[in-house]
């Protein structure tokens, strides 16, 4: 089963805060009764949220539930996976994309700076943390060597 | 399981019709009631009470698993759906995890949309020939919340990534082949996370499931373990 994308059909709920954690936890046991009864995968896209850094340490919004936020090179944002961290609980595996540069052809060369896609397993119960290159082609995603 | 009925849990027949007469049918109604109440109504002693409750609890109580028994199902059943992408099913020692969750999240035009219809490809082409006269070939279901599902997409992958099926200068029936890809994916649009919940809760409860959601190569296996639930009680 395939939801593209379950952020959008959270944020059209307009929840309070209060109501979040809830309502997150009805969402995935649902999902994931589903997904055991029919022994079925289940791919969610998600998108992310920016982080904003205050010189205020107290609010501050980098939490430690992540890890390492995710550094768009396109835009020049950190952005962390939207949802927050009960959904961050909620899910078995995550797979992260971002943005970041590669230089192709060398310095000397007057190489041609490319923005490279990133996939990367941030959360997997067997999986170690690994990331792969990749671009978008005829034949869907193709990780580079 | 608690459910189930007193004479199929090893009691003896006339003492289970004694207890009928007291509403007690079900192992549950066994266990809650007082012993002193069950020696009164089925004239029993205090032992065979406990004998009774001990040999009701032995028939309903799960079978725990062990490790041993995980790794040798893991070796037997596939657990995984692969993603269409090698080093990433290597990564993730399999690929997408059945019976759980997968979250993928990246910011707007990195390719979450060209990765999930990687995965629907994937997973509805078959490793090796495909027969169509099968009843059991796997299906996707897709929810679509931003309302930008495109089959050509869908098509231009397919037709790429599995040219020996798809692709009309492989195969003279490749047409049908795409026809009958399509056929199996069931596309559902939403607007509301309740709405799509119900929607979920409603797959679970009615026979559109078995036909609906099929696992490649097991779809038996749902039919049975919705019916080994409904054997439990039985």
């Amino acid at each position: 089963m395939i939801i593209d994308s379950i952020a959008t059909l959270i944020r059209k709920e307009q929840l309070v805060e209060k109501e979040k954690e809830t309502f997150f936890l009805q969402q995935a046991t649902a999902l994931k009764h589903l997904a055991e009864l029919c022994n079925c995968a289940i791919l969610a896209t998600n998108q992310v949220m920016p982080v904003i850094h205050t010189s205020n340490p107290y609010t501050d919004q980098h939490p430690e539930w992540l890890g390492d936020s995710i550094y768009d090179v396109i835009t020049g944002m950190e952005y962390l996976p939207a949802l927050g961290p009960t959904w961050h609980h909620c899910v078995t595996t995550r797979l992260i994309m971002s943005s970041g540069t590669n230089s192709v052809g060398g310095a000397g060369v007057g190489g041609d700076q490319r923005f490279l896609r990133t996939l990367t397993i941030g959360k997997s119960p067997i999986a170690p943390k690994r990331s792969y290159g990749y671009q978008i082609t005829a034949q869907g995603i193709t990780v580079l060597e | 399981m608690a459910n189930k009925p007193l004479t199929r849990s090893g009691i003896d027949a006339s003492i289970c019709s004694l207890l009928a007469n007291i509403g007690i049918s079900t192992v549950r109604d066994l266990l809650n009631t007082s012993p002193l109440l069950i020696m009164l109504h089925a004239d029993v002693s205090l032992e065979e009470v406990n004998q009774m409750m001990k040999c009701v609890s032995e028939k309903i109580v799960p079978q725990p698993s062990t490790a041993l028994s995980y790794l040798q199902e893991r070796s037997t059943m596939e657990k995984y759906i692969s993603t269409g992408i090698q080093s990433l099913d290597e990564g993730l020692k399999g690929g997408l995890l059945l019976g759980t969750i997968t979250d993928i999240c990246g910011a707007a035009g990195l390719g979450k949309t060209q990765f999930c219809i990687s995965c629907l490809v994937q997973a509805l082409t078959p490793n090796t020939t495909i027969d169509m006269s099968q009843s059991n070939l796997p299906s996707v279901v897709y929810i679509d919340a931003e309302l930008k599902f495109d089959p050509t997409r869908i098509i231009e992958i397919a037709t790429n990534l599995y040219p020996q099926f798809y692709s009309s200068r492989y195969r003279a029936d490749a047409p049908h082949l795409l026809d009958h890809m399509l056929s199996r994916i069931k596309v559902r649009h939403v607007t509301t996370c309740s709405l799509n919940c119900h929607y979920c809760m409603k797959i679970d409860q009615t026979t559109e499931k078995h036909r609906g959601i099929n696992y490649r190569n097991q779809p038996i296996r749902i039919h049975h373990h919705l019916r080994s639930c409904q054997f439990s009680d039985y």
